[in-house]
């Protein structure tokens, strides 16, 4: 088993070396200088220059790459050219914001989503299916800024029960979770409803009836946990782009995170945090994926099986 | 000579027949759902409203041009939408903002269903080391969603309709790759495929004559339902200020100024939105249509 | 005399499918004695699983339904039982073994714990290590060894999973046991190994059993008594002897044995019955065999037959217009009915 687990992590360096090596080709093609930037206009042209040789942007582009690489092993992600204060700090400080959406938006989905899908599955065409696949097709429909501005709209401006921006206490955390757990909700609502009404149709279910187990114990114990891959699978999914996908709700709910530093960073062309904010993301989704292929490990015994023969 | 031109006409004729029938049994299987159908009035509804928007409205008159003395007035007889912090008219701004919505969609649909189709046939039909190669910068790239990968191209383009469009055309071309290499791979070894090799016919010819057509149904399906993510995130991109700059009538960037003045003049924020709901939803419905009436067996 | 244990009356069950009502069982009648083992034979689709089925309530949700008739089990009332009362019996007194071991095992549970399962829905005063020691004995029992509880069923072959959903079914000793096609999913060696067993198990715990099938072979190694199904009803029922060795058959039961190769006698060829199962949509009228069958009347087209006793000590029953005695009782002493096999 830890064989396994250092191979994936082993796996997950190519993959996060080619996502952070095509950002930073992409933004090599940013416009402007730089160091033109920092400086300002008025700066002379010597100056201008100088600075550029001591940033290195003179360098060749697989140097640069190279040296970037090098330095951000040893934690060196390069300097905000807006703060001038090392991107890792600006990072640092945003993060818990992020995070705090990110979790609160999962839990939404998990809690929410799981136990919707499977009363849908298990009776299947009644009202309440309907009710959650409409749901799920209408949240599927609509961009997530507009669902926030919705809520804003009802629950801050018309009822007045809930805070419409900021992050001083949890509250200010309700609105901006729900509106970037949607998307997920649907996804994982629709994904544990196959995925259940395929499971309850397999002859092990049978089985547990016919031992006498309740319906719910039949449903959770057999039922459940024979659908949970793919559920997982999704969820995983949901929060990878949920920990790197703040940009559009953070902006909505003036919070500040790695998202909205992120559209700033973009707008201003404040190349150092951008590169460091979306392989940051990517690196935040491979950990995901490698925590979601060892939680497979742990709900199916024939994949432990499959991993051990390989290994023998 | 007469007989065997009559022989070539027959089976041509035959084929054609099969090939509508074909087109005509997937029709009738659409045509049952109700949803589908409803998806497909509403997406004819919207196209046939972006042809004659400028029939409707006066696009530098009502949808751009400034008119201070008339700003935020409520839907009234002359505005049915209201108008902006501009005092121009929300309605033209929404029929105009149609336009760019479903071209730059379908637009960006088009491009990356080409690229991906290329890249899914070439690595499919060929395998090996081409497959590895043009594969493994897929998965890299699958690795983001596809919204942060149109971010970092808008992030290094700069806003902009062309720039969007580009990065929207990019980010989609892996997913579609996936799905044509995986079709691909399941009709190679099959024995037409095998039968058109032995006649000697040319690598081109049997991607395009054989593998693709047969590969069609999913792609179309995806292409379908990537219009209405690509509408979703155009308008995403709009409202964070990183697509369509204004003044363009763009419905996410109609949200994105009317937000400043959502607590007094909520349609400003209601009707844009509504718009975007309602062109998603037409395309996911037909999506979701043409997915069952292409592979019955999928429905449960 | 003994005890009946188990009795089913005129019981009807429908399936409401997409293409339309399935009548499955249409007036199905027979009993069990305690102790005893009845084989239900018939072709696939005659409606033996749905038996089985039903006899549980597990009819498939919303789509199989009871129409009518009573299942009596004990004196307890199936039909009109609770599921709660339901749900005390199965797996208690009534279990079953299912056709294919494959796939009727949870395949992430361990199988020990598979089996531990029953018992603690239905001995909550056992302990922990008491019911441990309980899927231990049924283990050896069964002939598995009980260092292997703590696998996965993906890690026995099918012979050993349907080991251990015999386990399963025993551990809790019930009174019924339906045995739906237990073998007819295994190979041929495995197969006689899994009766061999399930014929000691049953002796020394005396339990009776339904065993469904549509294997003779099985059914005269292993059966106290036979019932033949066709289109959901019995159209013959006897001891082993009557339906082996009597004179008196059902035409369908003759061409039942007519299509099994005899490795005795050399005959020509086999002797199948001619024409398919009727439609379960759209049942014939009369008797569901009339239209196959080789002595065909044409009361036969119009009534359906009553259950005629043809011998009184064994209670073997055939439900055929040719043995109505108020009829055509010359006719009955032998001259109708030469069966075609010994």
């Amino acid at each position: 088993m830890g064989k396994y687990i250092g191979k994936r992590i082993l796996m997950m360096i190519p993959i996060i070396l080619g996502i952070s090596f095509i950002i930073f080709g992409i933004l090599e093609l940013t416009p402007g200088d730089p160091a033109r930037n920092i400086l300002g206009d008025s700066a002379t042209n010597e100056s201008v220059e100088a600075l550029r040789e001591e940033m290195g942007l003179n360098d060749p582009f697989l140097v640069k790459y190279f040296n970037y690489v090098k330095n951000a092993l040893r934690g060196d992600f390069g300097t905000s050219y807006k703060s001038g204060l090392p991107v890792l700090e600006e990072l640092k400080g945003r993060l818990p914001h992020s995070l705090k959406l990110a979790l609160g938006s999962i839990l939404i989905v998990t809690f929410l989503s799981i136990p919707v899908g499977i009363i849908s599955a298990v009776k299947q065409y009644s009202f309440l299916d309907t009710v959650s696949l409409i749901g799920a097709f209408l949240l599927t429909s609509m961009p997530s800024f507009w669902f926030g501005i919705m809520m804003i709209l009802f629950f801050a401006l018309q009822l007045k029960i809930l805070p419409a921006t900021g992050v001083t206490t949890w509250k200010h955390f309700v609105l901006p979770s729900i509106a970037m757990a949607g998307l997920g909700i649907a996804v994982v609502v629709r994904m544990t409803r196959s995925s259940m009404l395929e499971v309850i149709r397999q002859d092990y279910i049978r089985t547990a009836r016919a031992k006498g187990a309740s319906e719910s114990g039949v449903i959770i114990k057999h039922g459940l946990k024979n659908a949970l891959l793919p559920i997982i699978t999704v969820l995983g999914v949901e929060f990878g782009s949920m920990l790197g996908g703040g940009m559009i709700i953070e902006s909505v709910f003036a919070i500040p995170g790695i998202g909205s530093m992120t559209v700033d960073a973009i707008r201003t062309s404040n190349t150092p945090l951008v590169i460091a904010s979306i392989t940051f993301s990517a690196i935040a989704i491979s950990i995901i994926n490698l925590i979601v292929d060892i939680l497979y490990v742990y709900i199916d015994p024939r994949l432990k099986s499959n991993i051990k023969r390989a290994g023998s | 000579m007469m007989n065997v031109y009559e022989g070539t006409k027959e089976t041509g004729r035959r084929k054609t027949v099969k090939r509508k029938s074909q087109l005509a049994s997937i029709w009738t299987r659409y045509k049952k759902s109700q949803l589908a159908m409803a998806g497909l009035f509403l997406l004819i509804l919207l196209i046939v409203i972006a042809i004659v928007a400028p029939l409707l409205a006066n696009y530098e008159q009502d949808a751009i041009k400034q008119n201070m003395p008339i700003r935020l007035q409520s839907p009234s007889r002359e505005h049915i939408f209201g108008t902006d912090h501009y005092g121009r008219d929300v309605f033209a701004r929404i029929i105009f903002g149609a336009r760019i919505s479903l071209s730059v969609g379908l637009a960006s649909v088009f491009i990356s269903s080409i690229l991906g189709v290329l890249i899914g046939s070439i690595a499919g039909y060929y395998g090996g080391k081409i497959d590895n190669l043009l594969m493994r910068l897929m998965d890299v790239l699958l690795a983001l969603p596809s919204i942060f990968l149109a971010i970092t191209i808008v992030a290094a383009l700069g806003p902009g309709l062309i720039n969007l469009l580009i990065a929207i055309s990019i980010s989609y071309v892996p997913r579609f790759s996936r799905i044509v290499r995986s079709s691909i791979l399941s009709i190679k070894n099959q024995e037409f495929i095998e039968a058109a090799r032995s006649c000697g016919t040319r690598d081109r010819r049997i991607i395009l004559k054989h593998i693709i057509p047969n590969a069609i149904g999913p792609i179309i399906v995806e292409a379908t339902l990537s219009i209405a993510r690509a509408i979703i995130h155009v308008s995403s991109l709009s409202f964070l200020g990183l697509g369509i700059k204004p003044p363009m009538p763009e419905w996410g960037s109609m949200l994105a100024e009317g937000k400043s003045y959502m607590g007094s003049h909520q349609y400003l924020v209601i009707i844009p939105g509504i718009a975007i709901v309602m062109s998603v939803m037409a395309l996911n419905l037909i999506g979701d249509g043409l997915r069952d009436a292409l592979d019955p067996r999928l429905k449960n | 005399m003994s005890e009946k244990l188990l009795e089913i009356d005129n019981l009807r069950v429908i399936y409401k499918t997409d293409e339309g009502v399935v009548q499955a069982l249409n007036g199905l009648s027979f009993h069990m004695d305690k102790g005893e083992t009845l084989g239900l034979v018939g072709e696939t689709g005659a409606g033996k699983t749905t038996t089985a089925l039903s006899i549980l309530k597990l009819l498939p949700d919303k789509i199989g339904l009871i129409e009518d008739g009573s299942i009596k089990f004990n004196d307890f009332d199936i039909v009109t039982g609770s599921e709660q009362n339901m749900r005390k019996l199965r797996g208690d007194k009534i279990s079953m073994i299912f056709q294919d071991p494959m796939t009727s095992l949870n395949p992430i549970i361990k199988i020990g714990d598979q089996i531990a399962e029953v018992l603690e829905l239905h001995r909550a005063d056992m302990t922990k290590s008491e019911i441990e020691a309980r899927v231990d004995e049924i283990l050896t029992t069964v002939g598995l060894p009980t260092s292997r509880k703590d696998e996965y069923p993906h890690q026995f072959s099918g012979g050993m999973r349907q080991r251990v959903v015999i386990a399963m079914a025993l551990t809790c000793e019930p009174q019924l046991l339906l045995a739906d096609e237990p073998t007819t999913a295994l190979d041929v060696t495995i197969q006689a190994q899994v009766l061999e067993l399930m014929k000691k198990l049953k002796e020394n715990l005396n339990t009776s059993m339904l065993l469904i099938t549509h294997d003779l072979g099985v059914v005269a190694d292993i059966c106290d008594r036979v019932a033949i199904m066709y289109a959901g009803t019995v159209v013959e029922m006897g001891t082993i002897e009557d339906i082996f060795e009597a004179s008196n058959h059902h035409p369908y039961t003759i061409g039942l044995f007519g299509s099994i190769p005899d490795l005795e006698n050399d005959a020509e060829r086999l002797n199948p019955i001619k024409g398919l199962m009727p439609d379960p949509m759209n049942l014939p009228t009369g008797c569901y065999f009339h239209d196959r069958c080789q002595e065909c009347m044409e009361i036969c087209t119009i009534q359906e037959p009553d259950n005629h006793i043809v011998d009184e000590k064994t209670n073997h029953m055939i439900k055929c217009h040719l043995f109505d005695r108020t009829k055509h009782s010359d006719d009955l002493e032998g001259k109708m009915h030469e069966p075609a096999f010994n």
